[in-house]
């Protein structure tokens, strides 16, 4: 396939108080953050279920992203992102092993009133799955 | 009088053998009405142009079996999936990690033309091995490998007379009687050590039991004889997907998922019946692999 | 000439579907063959890089019918490749577990499968036999539930069991469990020898279809020990046309055995290689066993077996000897499951002794309520099976079911004329009493150049 005209799909699945206020933030302050970033917002970033993650790659994402709020308290419900990151993590290697490649996934931490932040962490893993290119799944069933 | 029938599809007969095994009940519960077509039981040929309640054991693995399927349905005024090969696909999912063109030429080996003339006599073998609800319409699923005599009775029973059969939504665990303290082991163990204490949860002991992702009815049985739950009655509802649930929870508990086995490995154990219908399956399906 | 097709289809209550096809001419049969039609569902292939001590529940979902032989077979392969021996509990527990599935199989056969031909019911069903003789259907799903029960105290469930893991069991038997079977053993036992004497007595005046299946002439091949009958462990004795007897052990079982692909089939044809194919073709099952064994002695057994005897030799060729023979097993095997349930060492403890997982090849075999099992493993290791190759009996019996079909049909349908349907239906009869299992022969395919 030809890399120039990929064009990824990445979903990322955004925290209501944090994430999505930091997007929300930045499409008003007239940021721009890449058009491949389709947003699904969440009450917490903790509510995202492994199910999610993979859903989204079986209906033809080549990246996924999950945001929640800053650690040490950052969170609205006390832990929320912490247990995303935990899920994230073993998620990562789930995906290395079924052969879709761990670094599709990824998690960012931000608070509500850092659209910048939203644009520097979207743009960076948009190149990265440009990069990476379709998903193709070389599966290690040895 | 309900007019009823059975199909056979690509399964092991567990499900007719749990039928015959409710002996009076049985013959209770068809007294009053007709088993018109059952094949096992009966010299039936043919499926009768109307059928009240059909019940399918079994998946689709060739055309044959997706012939008749469709057959029946169109038939039947309610259509029944008994059993986990019917609900989900059952254990022979676990071929699906295998194109099966890919597993008849392997099987086959250069002789794959002379596979193509079997056509003429035996029925071709499909793609994937598929669940009766990707085919057709069900209007009710009794799941199990095999399912539960008093649960085939009662849901039978139910349908009979009208009503919606009640399958539990809990999960096996509900009904394990093992001692469950909250502290897990980190690493995987398998069967061929034996539990350091026969008293405590097999999870928590490191073993992949799929009591947590696996719907409740069966009494715990495979537990309670020290063996971990394999995950035959599928998940506790429909909609979750088995193996990922089993994922969840034991990233909850701080556990080892996968180490250093293959994906095909490790479905047998988070998706032995349900592969068919797992998103993983479905990944496999997308086109744009390399 | 033109030449026209008679078909069965499928051929109904068997175990799994297939299909007869006799090709006709006006005067007389020009070929017949028994097409399976059951999809394969590759369960060697599917076994590959699996755990191996998840082969027995694993490969026990081949059947629905005969879970606990494959469950079995599967760990007794397991063992053999990794030089494990379990514990004399545990070998105790497996036996019963294999003699409640004889109980639980045969029942199911005779009682819904068989009978409502052999006792000529008018609705060729268990609804049929209930009718007429609701006594018969009720020791029929007495003695079907004893077996069930055996399976589910020993194995944990009734289908599919569980407890059999390489190194013994995963639990010995409760003493409630014991008491509970003890007690329904002692009923069943006079039933199961009073179905064996109604098989003998009613059965054994249908001289006509008697006399009409009486075409097939084989070798049989059974497990036997010290030359006794024998289901769980032992040599595979086969006993040739001439009186000799071949005798072999598990683990040497492919320098004997090899199998023919046929194009027509989803299932092969084995055959013993020293006599190339189609000669070294030979039966299994309850003829078989009681062919191979020294014959059955010591109360009532050995006068159904003298009565079984007199009927059709010794070694008995009949087709139809193998309803008989599966009605005596029945009773033998009712008996024998009390005998060892009476004892106390039963309930013995220890029955597990850790296995230590290597690399290796090892095979199970086991006597299958329909015949000889094969289960044969190559496992790496890391404990994961490489490749797996498994013999069901029906696989063994498929030929001999196909060549008396050609001469049955040959023999019945120059004189068949206006009565097709009889002819067909004496032909289902003659399929029925092999017991086939469809969905035991077809789990794999192998298809190399057919000769």
């Amino acid at each position: 396939m030809d890399k120039a005209a990929f064009e990824p799909k990445i979903v990322a699945y955004c925290c209501w108080w944090c994430a999505y206020g930091a997007a929300d933030l930045a499409g008003i302050s007239k940021l721009t953050y890449p058009a491949s970033v389709r947003i699904v917002r969440v009450p917490c970033s903790g509510r995202v279920d492994p199910l999610h993650v993979l859903s989204a790659f079986k209906a033809g994402a080549h990246g996924v992203i999950v945001a929640g709020c800053l650690k040490d308290g950052g969170c609205h419900y006390v832990d929320g992102n912490m247990k995303a990151e935990k899920r994230v993590k073993a998620l990562k290697k789930a995906l290395d092993s079924v052969g879709i490649g761990g670094d599709r996934l990824e998690m960012y931490f931000l608070s509500a009133g850092m659209p910048d932040k939203f644009v520097e962490y979207t743009t960076e893993f948009a190149r990265r799955i440009e990069r990476l290119g379709p998903v193709g799944l070389e599966m290690n069933r040895e | 009088m309900t007019v009823m029938a059975t199909l056979s599809l690509s399964g092991d007969a567990g499900c007719h053998v749990i039928l015959a095994s409710l002996h009076e009940k049985l013959l209770g519960l068809l007294e009053p009405h007709e088993l018109a077509f059952c094949q096992i039981l009966k010299d039936s040929r043919d499926i009768p142009d109307h059928v009240d309640l059909t019940l399918v054991e079994g998946s689709v693995r060739t055309e044959n079996d997706r012939e008749r399927l469709r057959e029946a349905r169109a038939r039947a005024k309610i259509l029944v999936a008994i059993g986990s090969c019917a609900c989900f696909g059952g254990i022979q999912s676990l071929c699906n990690f295998v194109d099966s063109q890919e597993l008849m030429k392997e099987t086959y080996g250069a002789a794959i033309a002379e596979a193509k003339s079997l056509g003429k006599n035996l029925p071709e073998v499909l793609p994937k091995n598929i669940p009766v609800r990707e085919i057709v319409e069900v209007d009710f699923q009794i799941p199990g490998c095999p399912p539960e005599p008093d649960e085939v009775a009662s849901c039978l029973g139910a349908i009979l007379r009208g009503e919606t059969p009640q399958l539990s939504q809990k999960n096996v665990c509900d009904e394990c009687k093992k001692k469950r303290g909250g502290d897990f082991e980190a690493k995987i163990r398998r069967l061929t050590e034996k539990p350091s204490d026969l008293e405590r949860c097999l999870l928590e002991l490191g073993y992949i039991c799929m009591g947590p992702a696996t719907r409740a009815g069966c009494h715990a049985k495979c537990v309670a004889a020290n063996v971990p739950c394999d995950g035959c009655r599928g998940p506790a509802d429909l909609k979750y997907d088995q193996g990922v649930a089993m994922l969840d929870a034991l990233i909850a508990a701080d556990r080892e998922t996968v180490s250093t086995y293959s994906v095909a490995t490790m479905s047998a154990m988070y998706h032995r019946y349900s592969f068919a219908t797992s998103v993983l399956a479905k990944l496999l399906e997308r086109k744009d692999r390399r | 000439m033109s030449c026209r097709e008679l078909t069965i289809e499928p051929v109904t209550r068997i175990e799994g579907h297939s299909r007869v096809t006799i090709l006709v001419d006006k005067k007389k049969v020009k070929g017949a063959r028994f097409n399976i039609v059951e999809s394969p569902r590759f369960f060697e292939k599917l076994l590959e890089g699996k755990f191996a001590e998840e082969a027995p529940r694993i490969t026990q979902r081949i059947c629905g019918v005969c879970p606990v032989a494959h469950h079995l077979a599967s760990v007794k392969a397991i063992e053999a490749a990794w030089d494990c021996q379990p514990p004399e509990s545990a070998v105790k527990l497996r036996r019963l577990m294999l003699i409640g599935q004889i109980i639980s199989s045969h029942s199911l056969h005779l009682g819904f499968l068989a009978l409502p031909d052999l006792l000529e019911v008018d609705e060729r069903s268990i609804l049929g036999v209930a009718r007429k003789d609701p006594r018969l259907a009720s020791c029929i799903f007495k003695l079907n539930r004893f077996g069930l029960q055996i399976t589910e105290a020993v194995g944990g469930r009734a289908v599919h069991p569980v407890s059999a893991i390489p190194g013994g069991m995963s639990k010995p038997i409760e003493g409630e469990r014991r008491d509970q079977l003890l007690a329904s053993g002692k009923e069943c036992v006079e039933m199961a020898y009073e179905l064996a004497v109604l098989v003998d007595n009613k059965v054994g005046k249908k001289e006509e279809l008697i006399e009409c299946l009486n075409l097939s002439r084989t070798r049989y091949a059974g497990v036997t020990t010290d030359g006794r009958y024998e289901l769980y462990d032992g040599k595979v004795t086969v006993l040739e046309p001439s009186g000799e007897k071949i005798e072999f052990e598990a683990k040497d079982y492919s320098d004997h055995i090899a199998e023919k692909t046929v194009p027509h089939s989803y299932a092969k044809h084995p055959y013993l290689h020293r006599f190339g194919y189609p000669a070294g073709i030979y039966r299994v099952g309850p003829l078989s066993r009681l062919n191979v064994a020294a014959e059955l002695r010591g109360g009532k057994v050995a006068e159904r077996f003298r009565s079984f005897v007199k009927k059709f030799g010794r070694p008995a060729h009949n087709t139809l000897a193998y309803n008989f023979g599966r009605a005596i097993e029945l009773a033998y095997t009712v008996e024998q499951a009390l005998n060892m349930l009476e004892d106390s060492a039963i309930e013995g403890n220890d029955v597990f002794s850790t296995p230590h997982p290597k690399a290796g090849r090892g095979v199970g075999i086991v006597e299958a309520p329909r015949g000889l099992l094969v289960h044969d493993y190559q496992i790496d290791a890391e404990g994961l099976i490489t490749r797996a190759n498994i013999i069901s009996p029906t696989t063994q019996n498929a030929p001999s079911i196909e060549s008396e079909t050609l001469l049955l049909a040959s023999n019945l349908f120059p004189h068949a004329a206006a009565n097709l349907k009889h002819m067909l239906s004496t032909i289902e009869i003659m399929i029925r009493a092999y017991d086939p299992c469809l969905t035991c022969s077809t789990h794999f395919v192998e298809l190399r150049k057919s000769a």
